[in-house]
């Protein structure tokens, strides 16, 4: 296991315990209120599937509308599946995709230009579900 | 001998015995008591840990659901309906179950672009960026497969509004044991495919990956700070 006093004087480093854990501990609980809240006061969709009058539009979560919406644009459910595989696949790859030495993508323009356009897209596509 | 001594003798016992077989005490030290770690650890790294709690939140709440929901396309819907309005606290544990998804997903975009800014994935943590990215990955699909259990109008809007051609579920149950959404009901062999990926199969991949997940974070320790 990693030991982080290698190379470090005492000022640089704090106890794991107890600073660590309650900074952890605080976050957890803060977490578990911010769920909490949702439950109070997150909008639910729950209808019977047979129920014409509906009184609200069914819709999925908001994370799944661009992937529902990628399906509307391409018919053909292989083709549809093929791209969403292709883009995890390539999601998944990035550190061996990107083998520029520099750390920070602010740093790599073309990279930069890749990332911040898959995220707008991705943010467009959920919008056009959304509003569909 | 009063209350308390007795008491602390009974405690010192226990340890003792634990002690003498698992030497837990050094490893404690090791790892808790006397580890120690560098200042000025940003507070956004907590957001894998967020993605944790979310998950074992959703683990626990699960179980619950488990004991009262019927995987079949006639009974899913009012067992669902059964848990909300009939099994006490079963509103909020079901609430918990279908709203704690939603920050879990925050968690890990906002983990994930973080890290992909800082190009916190280059070496030597590459693996720790496709086991998360994994992660995440398999986050969308189990909320995916989610939403299709409890046979309510998103469920089959899911199948039929988009096309019925779009399912991924329905794409690997099609070619196993046919449509999910079978001439205009949802089939039950189908339902019970998604329901075993959705406890089964993708929780046991998630729990894997992210055992593997950590032990790296442990072995390389946590990225310098740019």
């Amino acid at each position: 296991m990693v030991d982080y006093s290698k190379g470090r004087s005492e000022e640089e480093l704090e106890a794991f315990y107890p600073n660590e854990i309650l900074r952890h501990t605080l976050l957890t609980f803060l977490f578990i209120s911010a769920v909490m809240l949702g439950v109070m006061f997150f909008p639910e969709s729950f209808q019977k599937s047979t129920d014409e009058f509906a009184s609200f539009p069914t819709r999925p979560p908001w994370f799944l509308l661009p992937f529902y919406h990628c399906s509307s644009l391409i018919n053909n459910k292989i083709w549809h599946v093929t791209t969403l595989a292709i883009y995890a696949i390539t999601f998944i790859s990035i550190p061996f995709l990107d083998r520029n030495s520099e750390r920070s993508l602010w740093k790599k323009p073309i990279f930069l230009s890749i990332v911040i356009i898959n995220l707008l897209m991705i943010i467009v596509f959920g919008l056009i579900k959304f509003h569909l | 001998m009063s209350k308390t001594c007795k008491k602390n003798k009974f405690s010192q016992n226990i340890n003792n015995w634990f002690e003498e077989r698992y030497q837990l005490e050094d490893v404690i030290e090791k790892n808790l008591t006397k580890k120690l770690i560098p200042k000025g650890i940003s507070w956004f790294r907590c957001m894998g840990g967020f993605a944790l709690i979310a998950f074992l939140m959703q683990v626990g709440t699960g179980i619950f659901l488990v004991f009262y929901y019927v995987p079949s396309a006639s009974e899913a819907f009012n067992s669902v309906q059964y848990i909300r309005h009939t099994v006490s606290y079963g509103w909020l544990i079901q609430k918990v179950h279908a709203v704690a998804p939603h920050f879990m997903v925050v968690a890990l975009v906002v983990h994930m672009i973080r890290i992909l800014f800082k190009g916190l994935y280059k070496n030597p943590r590459e693996l720790h960026w496709v086991s998360g990215a994994l992660l995440l990955v398999l986050t969308l699909v189990i909320c995916y497969t989610g939403t299709f259990l409890p046979a309510n109008s998103l469920s089959y809007w899911g199948v039929s509004s988009v096309g019925g051609e779009v399912a991924m579920p329905t794409m690997v149950t099609d070619h196993t044991v046919g449509s999910y959404h079978d001439g205009g009901t949802v089939s039950n062999r189908n339902l019970v495919a998604v329901y075993a990926l959705h406890i089964a199969c993708i929780p046991i991949m998630m729990c894997i990956i992210m055992g593997f997940h950590f032990l790296m974070i442990r072995r390389t320790g946590v990225s310098e700070p740019l």
